[in-house]
């Protein structure tokens, strides 16, 4: 395993973030490193705001130029659209409807690839039998499973076993990765030292699979969200926000459109942030226990 | 105790280790030489278990336990393949090797689980009972300072991270100890002391010494086998 070096143990004519040499003696044209260090004075979230401002700018430019509210609504006619959504309750429970049905099936998801990948870990043959599941479920077009699950049964349920279809293989990809990659001489270490199981695994496998979980997260909440809300969309789910849109486009509401979308982008956000910071949480409070 | 009975061993097609025999008995260490390339490392492993010999029969109080292949019946087949290690066979015992006479190893690279802090990888090998403190005073005798004790080892040195691996392999009182190269990246002010500290340790167990340093087989001393 690789490890990361100590600031006293840096190496003389090492290049530092900048490109420049930090010994100095070959630095020539300093002017991007300056230009980068102006844009790094910025505190982060400020950075992010002026980002999101220059293209509401964009937007809204556009907009004008379209001069037409039933196609491209202004950032400001959404803005008013959402500040005349947000006080009825139709608007929050819609939210919590979508929330918790699709937060369900990522969750879900994330659960059934992650169990089938650490069988597929540990028994080859689930892995040859489950391989070519996971890679159609990859490989068919979400509208189709949308179609199928409204054929067969009941639309309520239909973002989460949406959900769940878009989630499982990221899940099972990246749990299969992880086992796959842990560190062999770890393994050849923990037997010789006869580790019991539960030491194994929170020694090695937990930490090898941190990674992995991450990456899954940040992939299947937007997975979940995106495929989720489509899902309900094609199946007019009563009380979503799939419903709202759709009601958005018959009435040619486009600034609740673009209202709604606002919501969705949010929540996607949001609940990506909230799960990467309770898998955080979890990897420190391991290492509390086991450090 | 650890025996080695006209041992072979082919990795890749080429002949490593060819016939070889020997004897570490308990209280005893074998200092191993030999050029790079001629196959000390793979006689630690053969030791530990974690490689099968081609032929012969090793006799171990400690180590994995793996079989020559030939007596499986599947020499052909699994010619040159390491040995598969008995996860299942070690893992269900509750306590760990230490309180099984069995092998400890400090390996040629440092094998940390790097998340963990220096106590925390000694731990994981020890049984409950042993306390952390008794731990954080072994740290200290082989030579690590304390503000090292409870650092995750990614930020440690190379020098540091070698000493946990040191007391890693000599708190566990297993019968059979395995050193390939350990005092590598340990600065030679200090290696006398630590040197002095390990074989303190070893004592009354089965040593395989692997080392390049004529310093440290002179220290060490105890038989010598010379792989050329």
């Amino acid at each position: 395993m690789t490890r990361p070096e100590t600031a006293d143990e840096d190496p003389v004519g090492r290049t530092g973030s900048t490109g420049a040499r930090v010994d100095g003696a070959a630095v020539k044209d300093p002017s991007p490193s300056r230009t980068r260090t102006l844009w790094s004075r910025i505190p982060r979230w400020a950075r992010g705001a002026m980002v999101i401002l220059a293209w509401l700018v964009v937007w809204q430019l556009v907009a004008w130029a379209v001069r037409s509210e039933v196609l491209l609504a202004s950032p400001w006619n959404s803005l008013i659209a959402l500040i005349r959504l947000a006080p009825t309750a139709g608007f929050w429970l819609a939210i919590l409807a979508s929330t918790w049905r699709i937060l369900a099936g990522f969750l879900l998801g994330m659960i059934l690839g992650s169990v089938l990948a650490l069988a597929g870990a540990r028994w080859p043959w689930i892995d040859a039998v489950c391989s070519p599941f996971i890679r159609v479920l990859r490989a068919v077009p979400v509208v189709s499973f949308v179609l199928l699950v409204l054929v067969w049964g009941d639309g309520r349920s239909l973002s989460i076993i949406i959900a769940v279809i878009m989630v499982t293989p990221v899940a099972y990809a990246n749990v299969l990765a992880a086992m796959t990659s842990r560190d062999q001489k770890l393994i050849e270490m923990a037997a010789v030292f006869h580790l019991t199981w539960t030491r194994r695994w929170w020694a090695i496998t937990v930490p090898a699979l941190m990674p992995h979980l991450t990456s899954a997260t940040r992939i299947g909440v937007g997975l979940a969200w995106k495929a989720g809300i489509s899902a309900e969309v094609i199946g007019a789910t009563s009380g979503s926000i799939g419903e709202r849109l759709q009601q958005a486009k018959l009435f040619l509401a486009t600034g609740d459109l673009f209202a709604w979308t606002v919501v969705i982008v949010v929540l996607a956000f949001v609940s990506e942030r909230i799960l990467l910071a309770g898998l955080a949480a979890t990897e420190s409070r391991l290492e509390v226990i086991y450090g | 105790m650890i025996q080695f009975d006209h041992v072979s061993v082919a990795l890749n097609r080429r002949v490593v280790l060819d016939d070889l025999s020997f004897i570490v008995p308990d209280g005893a260490t074998m200092v191993v030489t030999g050029s790079n390339g001629s196959g000390k490392s793979t006689l630690i492993r053969l030791a530990l278990g974690l490689l099968a010999p081609d032929a012969g029969r090793i006799t171990s109080t400690g180590g994995l336990g793996a079989r020559p292949r030939d007596e499986r019946g599947d020499h052909a087949r699994q010619r040159g393949r390491p040995a598969t290690i008995p996860t299942r066979r070690f893992t269900q015992r509750s306590a760990p090797a230490a309180d099984r006479g069995g092998s400890a190893a400090v390996f040629q690279e440092d094998r940390l689980c790097e998340q963990l802090t220096a106590v925390g990888n000694v731990a994981i090998t020890l049984d409950r009972r042993i306390s952390r403190d008794s731990i954080r005073t072994e740290l200290a005798r082989a030579g690590l300072s304390s503000d090292a004790f409870d650092r995750p080892v990614r930020l440690l040195s190379g020098g540091q991270r070698r000493r946990i691996c040191l007391v890693r392999a000599l708190m566990p009182p297993a019968q059979l100890i395995c050193l390939d190269e350990p005092f590598t990246g340990i600065d030679s002010r200090s290696s006398r002391q630590t040197m002095a500290y390990v074989r303190e340790r070893l004592s009354g167990r089965a040593t395989i010494l692997v080392t390049h340093s004529p310093v440290e087989a002179e220290f060490f001393g105890g038989s010598r086998l010379n792989l050329g």
